[in-house]
């Protein structure tokens, strides 16, 4: 195996679980995160020789994975059907680990209540635990857009989960 | 109720906390790494096949580059030959044309032989 | 004396070199005035050494120039010099009496000799021989308005120069030459 493909190889074990998780909560359908997710992977393997070091790949991996699970979900649009608005049951697929808490699962359904620019910068805050300049930087959008986002982000999350978990709490 | 407005003031520490990265579907790995196998080969038929047109086309380029040399070459040659041709011819017809008037000009006036 | 024997192993390894150069030291060999060049209203020159000469019967036509072919390869060169003049008077007696003065030597013969009593025209042919065998030629031809030189060095066969007649109108000069060797005798 040469270098590149062990780099690769390396590159892909660690990274598959955020690559395929940023393209899944965008896109909200376990079968087109998967795809996006593999052709995102794909590129990677092509444009590894120019990426140096770790954080430039997580970077990069981040970024590219944001505009490929756009594009798709724009494809989507274009051919006639909707942005994904309601939860799509395959989210977890079957070999997954279920939540341990039903809570977040609820909340991550919510996520699809917000638009794909407020989903994307609320991944990028919570999943991947990045400061609002650093995801500025890396979707290149002004820092007071991103900032936006976030805020008009978590209302909407909060407005909607006040009524949708009342009845789970309940229940 | 309580709870319930105590659970949406933890909302983002939630999102922290329960938007972790989940695993990718089984044999994800294995199909990506399948595809780059598979990419990989369809791209080396048509580099192989550049190859072997580039390398074709250095050989014709340097077969037509040597072909123009030889016959730029044997026509420079061909025209200084003709040139060196005419160079002769000239050489012999003014030769033939002098003594030609010398030898008129013996038969017009009685002969003077020379005394070496 | 390790000079001395470079410098004679020196000399050894040139003398060869300028053999050599003696041998093949077909020039045109008399020296004209620059004014003759000057004075011509039209004038050729046509030098073509044993190289050149080589060279051009490689592009002659094995048939149809095969008398020009068969003479030239022989030849150590052959050099021509014609002037015309607009008016005469732009040469001199004495300017072919310096032409002919470098002829007068024991290697060169003068064949045919026609000098014009009012100087309207002259001719000389000398011919160089050795062990009866013609190696050079040099023909004069002087006319009011005219001066033509040509020297052919180099082994001429007679025959060859009647060949070429037949092409060029070069005359037979076998029996000029035989009655001009003939009255010299």
């Amino acid at each position: 195996m040469s270098p590149t493909s062990a780099q690769f190889a390396d590159a892909l074990h660690r990274h598959q679980g955020r690559v395929y998780s940023i393209a899944l909560r965008i896109l909200g359908e376990s079968g087109a995160a998967e795809e996006v997710a593999q052709d995102v992977f794909l590129e990677l393997h092509r444009s590894l020789p120019r990426l140096k070091g770790e954080q430039h790949i997580t970077a990069w991996l981040r970024r590219v994975t944001c505009h490929r699970a756009t594009d798709a979900l724009r494809r989507r649009a274009v051919r006639g059907g909707t942005a994904q608005s309601e939860w799509d049951e395959n989210f977890l697929p079957e070999s997954a680990p279920v939540s341990p808490a039903p809570l977040m699962n609820r909340i991550e359904r919510l996520l699809f209540s917000l638009s794909p620019q407020q989903r994307t910068v609320i991944v990028l805050r919570y999943q991947e635990d990045m400061e609002p300049e650093d995801i500025a930087i890396e979707l290149e959008m002004p820092l007071a857009t991103v900032r936006s986002h976030l805020q008009r982000g978590l209302q909407l999350l909060r407005s909607k989960a006040e009524r949708t978990l009342k009845e789970y709490i309940r229940g | 109720m309580a709870d319930y407005h105590n659970q949406f003031d933890d909302l983002e520490r939630d999102l922290c906390e329960g938007l972790v990265a989940r695993p990718a579907p089984e044999g994800f790995a294995g199909k990506v790494l399948a595809r780059v196998a598979n990419q990989e080969a369809k791209e080396s038929l048509p580099a192989l096949f550049l190859h072997w047109r580039s390398a074709l086309a250095a050989v014709l380029i340097a077969v037509a580059l040597v072909t123009t040399g030889f016959w730029q070459h044997q026509r420079r040659q061909r025209i200084a030959g003709e040139r060196a041709r005419a160079q002769v011819m000239l050489a012999l017809h003014i030769t033939s044309n002098t003594l030609d008037s010398i030898l008129q000009r013996q038969i017009q006036h009685p002969v003077k032989e020379a005394q070496p | 004396m390790r000079h001395k024997f470079a410098a004679i192993a020196f000399i050894a390894a040139m003398l060869p070199c300028a053999a050599a150069r003696a041998q093949n030291n077909s020039h045109f060999p008399i020296t004209l005035q620059k004014e003759l060049t000057a004075r011509a209203s039209n004038y050729t020159e046509v030098n073509l050494d044993r190289s050149m000469l080589a060279f051009a019967s490689h592009f002659m036509d094995k048939d149809k120039d095969a008398a020009a072919r068969n003479m030239i390869q022989k030849l150590n060169g052959v050099y021509v010099r014609t002037y015309e003049f607009d008016k005469p008077g732009q040469y001199s007696a004495a300017d072919l009496a310096a032409i002919r003065r470098q002829f007068e030597t024991t290697d060169w013969k003068p064949m045919v000799r026609d000098h014009s009593r009012n100087g309207s025209s002259d001719s000389d042919i000398y011919m160089k021989t050795e062990g009866g065998e013609i190696l050079g030629m040099f023909v004069l031809n002087a006319e009011p308005q005219e001066l033509d030189f040509v020297y052919i060095s180099g082994p001429i066969n007679l025959d060859d120069l009647s060949e070429i007649g037949g092409n060029f109108g070069v005359p037979k000069l076998r029996n000029r030459s035989d009655s001009a060797t003939g009255g010299s005798k």
